[in-house]
């Protein structure tokens, strides 16, 4: 299993919602990607231009503010409430 | 008779101008109901989320002593309330309900947020109101609750605030709204009971004991008292903003159905005046022909 099924959720609406290869983000602890099958967990997000890869290996960009990253069994969700789409 | 005859007609033209508004205010509801219902599905997402989060967050060993999860040690801060009301009237009970659960509460400082509320807590408890909150439902932003939730973060954990209820009102369906209670702060009266409910166990990497069936394990970077000292002012900010979306589509629904029923009623009032002065016109032109015709007679 390579793909993830990946949330970028604000109070607005979700930013994203659908299938991914990885997930490049920056935690309190410095970059960190996440692939499937990561173990369940949870950090806190710092503000930094994020990507992650499409199954069809195109690459998204986002901008994110300070927030959360839950990773569950099947599911990756970054909450924030500044989160720009690029 | 012509005095009867002009009264009933100014009543009926009255009642057509009041039915004119219910009308408009109902298909201005019906108009916003759409967007408004799904701006709550979407935050009530992000919500669900977050609640996640912190339900696996205040069910950890490590957050056990958190000041967030047990309160302040010393009993001397305050309770705060946040009202979260409409901001207009002509919306059936939607914010009497409000206003009559916030009545109950013993809080010592007031968040108003609605228009609604903002004068209701200026009428009558003045000294009790916050500085914070105020503006109106329909246009609270996110950045709002931020603000809020930061500002009420800080002073949760100066000492100088115990405990942070929020009163608003849920949407069940279009016809069904009530008015709900709830506490955002200490989490062991809210939260840690959902946790438990929800089996969340913090998972450390010396863990050897076997782990009990049915139990979510979740890992905290760098550990769980730091995340939840950082997640909690986006956690309350996430909630503030969706039971203020929550709310507003409630008092969309709410003001649809009491329009739809004033509406409803002007017609069945409008058309028995109706009757009513038909009946006295033609009794009128009766009475007239009669005049007329025993006077021809004579």
């Amino acid at each position: 299993m390579t793909e993830f099924d990946l949330k970028i959720s604000t109070p607005a609406g979700d930013a994203f919602s659908g299938k991914a290869v990885s997930l490049s983000v920056r935690g309190t602890e410095g970059a960190l990607g996440i692939l499937a099958g990561h173990v369940p967990f949870v950090t806190v997000l710092k503000p930094a231009d994020c990507h992650f890869i499409l199954p069809d290996n195109t690459q998204k960009d986002f901008a994110c503010g300070t927030g959360l990253l839950l990773v569950e069994k099947d599911l990756v969700t970054v909450l924030s409430s500044e989160i720009t789409m690029k | 008779m012509s005095a009867n005859i002009k009264r009933l007609k100014a009543r009926i033209r009255s009642v057509d101008s009041t039915l004119h508004l219910t009308k408009a205010m109902q298909l201005v509801a019906a108009g916003k109901i759409r967007k408004a219902t799904e701006q709550l599905s979407n935050s009530r997402k992000y919500c669900e989320s977050m609640r996640t989060v912190i339900s696996a967050l205040a069910g950890s060993r490590d957050c056990a002593d958190s000041i967030y999860v047990t309160g302040p040690k010393d009993d001397g801060g305050k309770t705060v309330l946040i009202v979260i009301a409409g901001d207009r009237g002509l919306a059936g009970g939607y914010n009497a309900n409000a206003f009559r659960l916030a009545d109950g509460v013993a809080a010592d400082e007031i968040i108003p947020i609605g228009r609604r509320s903002v004068d209701r807590v200026q009428g009558h408890a003045p000294e009790k109101k916050s500085a914070l909150g105020g503006g109106t439902t329909e246009h609270f932003k996110p950045e709002d609750s931020k603000a809020l939730a930061v500002s009420l973060c800080e002073r949760y954990l100066a000492g100088e605030i115990k405990r942070i209820q929020i009163v608003s009102t849920a949407y069940v369906t279009i016809m069904t709204q009530t008015a709900v209670l709830s506490t955002l702060l200490p989490l062991s009266e809210c939260v840690l009971p959902e946790s438990r409910r929800m089996g969340f166990r913090e998972m450390k990497a010396q863990d050897t004991e076997e782990k009990p069936e049915g139990a979510r394990f979740m890992e905290f970077e760098p550990n769980a008292a730091e995340v939840l000292g950082i997640a909690i002012p986006e956690y309350l900010s996430a909630i503030i903003f969706g039971l203020v979306r929550e709310s507003f589509a409630s008092e969309i629904a709410a003001r649809r159905v009491a329009m739809d029923a004033a509406t409803k009623n002007g017609i069945v009032m409008k058309d028995n005046l109706s009757l009513e002065y038909n009946r006295a016109r033609q009794g009128a032109i009766t009475q007239e022909i009669t005049e007329i015709v025993a006077g021809a007679g004579r």
